[in-house]
């Protein structure tokens, strides 16, 4: 699940609660605790993920309240301003025991449901953006340049207003239970008045506001690990995490791609094309020369982690190319939504891939089959050539047609307009003389700057 | 010797006395159709992954087969019929390996799914 998904669940949540509070008085001291735990769980939460989000804490030091109220009256930064009015929420002058069991009335179980959606929220991000880490994968090395943070904090500024109208109603819903219980809560309830009067949701609106129009980080999911053995996939959902995790793998681990990387890559880059192009072919050419190349080539088999991901690879291609089959009307099968996530991942795979095929050049792990005059048995059609494979070099027909054929695809050619340019600031590029390559090793001139492998 | 030509010898071999070396050398043959006729028809391209696959699968062991043909030149029918073809007649080729006794369950079991995509190959271009 996205974090556009728990983002849905967490304002889902709130809304119910400050509807329960509005329709039903506090009842009993278990649930009236549950339900001020899991408040200030929420904005617990929503601070964490700020942080992560901004990759630091935007301020220092977190004031008590009467030092909140003055940072969130006076001019100043909207994003330091909601941090602070977020941990000042969470001050409340009295420990409440948590209940020995599940709470299921209301509010409390909405709070406790969203305080738990903003959390995953957390861990998702956390998984791209480590607190005290640099970033794990392409997503969030784009985060850590500013990437959807403006539209991720006003996210976190809409459920912060969402949490505001909770506590708005939080006072009166303890009034209104027995009298001896709005005595002991007064400490929930003068820190609801203060979070309701501080400012901070004019300040959240402002925050809305700014990130009108940001790309949002609705389609962000968690940064697994390649598994071994290979998740199942059965659907769009399942191929992009596979696919995810096993370039993420690969970005992080450059130097374990191997043959096998780029060839179930550039396969599964062509599969994938032809599904989302529904039979209208849109510049394949580069997925398809890259699959050719990289057919061509031989390499020392992956290992490790390396090999997990080329496991989750081979599942991706194999539901692909089933999909994509004549009959299977894959396409048809698939949502609009669907495709773009699908087409989206396309050019990330194409960029570690062209990375993950520079560190393999480097460390002469690639092999191509080295010129031998072929020796033919007199008559016959079909023969085995005693063949030799040497080192690849740069300036292999093969390499270089691997190399266009990855270079084209990074550049996203519709729906996913800009996703490269966001999650590679100096995404590698093909030197000049190769825009100019022909497709075809038999159309290369001889002396030009290519070697013939093939 | 002319691609059409040299798929007819081919396929006339994986009938009457087929090996792995032949059937390698139909892959070969299908795969270089793939390479030098995919265009704007993705069809091609469905074919040439199924080819891959099995290229990998059954046959990494004779990538040193070679065809002694020219490359086909054109993508018009009489091409893809001699490639649809041969590629039915590969297929049959690894039905009976398929229903060979002799042969592990493993690689049966190999044999009968690489017929399958064989035939998928054959009807995309079809």
């Amino acid at each position: 699940m996205t974090v556009g998904h728990w983002y849905r669940e967490a304002y889902q949540a709130l809304r119910v609660a400050a509807t329960a509070m509005g329709q039903r008085p506090a009842d009993s001291a278990a649930d009236i605790n549950a339900a001020v735990i899991a408040r200030s769980a929420v904005y617990a939460q929503l601070a964490r993920a700020t942080e992560l989000l901004v990759g630091a804490r935007p301020a220092a030091e977190v004031p008590d309240r009467a030092g909140a109220s003055t940072i969130l009256r006076r001019r100043g930064q909207r994003l330091t301003q909601l941090y602070v009015g977020l941990r000042a929420a969470t001050i409340v002058d009295r420990q409440f025991p948590p209940s020995p069991v599940a709470v299921t009335a209301e509010p409390a179980r909405s709070l406790h449901r969203a305080a738990d959606a903003v959390a995953v929220i957390g861990d998702i991000l956390a998984s791209h953006v480590p607190p005290g880490q640099g970033p794990r994968t392409p997503e969030g090395l784009a985060i850590r340049a500013g990437g959807g943070v403006q539209s991720g904090i006003a996210e976190i500024a809409r459920l912060t207003s969402n949490a505001v109208i909770v506590d708005i109603a939080l006072p009166g819903w303890l009034n209104h239970g027995r009298g001896h219980l709005a005595e002991i809560y007064r400490p929930a309830a003068e820190t609801a008045r203060w979070t309701a009067s501080s400012g901070l949701g004019g300040i959240a609106r402002e925050l809305i506001a700014a990130g009108r129009g940001q790309p949002p980080l609705d389609g962000l999911d968690i940064a697994r690990s390649p598994l071994n053995p290979a998740p199942s996939v059965h659907s769009v959902d399942d191929a992009v995490a596979a696919m995810a995790a096993a370039r993420s793998s690969m970005w992080q681990n450059p130097g374990q791609v191997t043959g096998a990387h780029l060839q179930l890559g550039t396969q599964l880059g062509l599969a994938v094309h032809i599904l989302v192009s529904g039979g209208a072919p849109r510049m394949v050419g580069g997925w398809r020369q890259a699959a050719i190349a990289a057919a061509d080539l031989r390499a020392t088999p992956p290992v490790g982690a390396g090999r997990d991901a080329a496991a989750e690879l081979a599942e991706v291609l194999r539901w692909a190319r089933t999909q994509a089959a004549v009959g299977g009307d894959g396409h048809a099968q698939l949502r609009d939504k669907q495709v773009v996530r699908l087409n989206s991942e396309l050019p990330f795979l194409a960029a570690t891939l062209h990375r993950g095929l520079s560190a393999a050049l480097r460390r002469g792990e690639l092999f191509v089959k080295a010129e031998v005059p072929l020796v033919r048995p007199a008559g016959s059609l079909v023969f085995r050539a005693a063949k030799r494979w040497r080192s690849a070099a740069s300036d292999d027909d093969v390499v270089q047609d691997l190399n266009c054929g990855l270079a084209q695809r990074q550049q996203p050619d519709n729906d996913g307009r800009g996703t490269v340019a966001r999650a590679f600031p100096r995404p590698p590029r093909p030197r000049a003389s190769m825009a100019q390559t022909p497709t075809r090793a038999a159309d290369a001139v001889p002396g030009q700057g290519r070697r013939r492998t093939r | 010797m002319e691609y059409i030509e040299a798929t007819r010898r081919i396929g006339a071999g994986l009938v009457e006395a087929a090996d792995d070396t032949t059937a390698a050398a139909a892959v070969q043959l299908a795969i270089e159709a793939w390479k030098r006729l995919a265009g704007t028809d993705l069809a091609w391209d469905h074919c040439g992954l199924e080819l891959l696959d099995i290229r990998a699968r059954l046959y990494s062991e004779y990538d040193d087969v070679v065809v002694d043909a020219a490359a086909p030149v054109r993508d018009d029918a009489e091409t893809r019929l001699a490639v649809t073809t041969l590629l039915e007649q590969l297929a049959r080729y690894h039905e009976r390996l398929a229903a060979d006794d002799h042969e592990g369950l493993a690689r049966r079991l190999s044999h009968d799914a690489g017929a399958q995509q064989l035939r998928r190959a054959a009807a995309a271009l079809a």
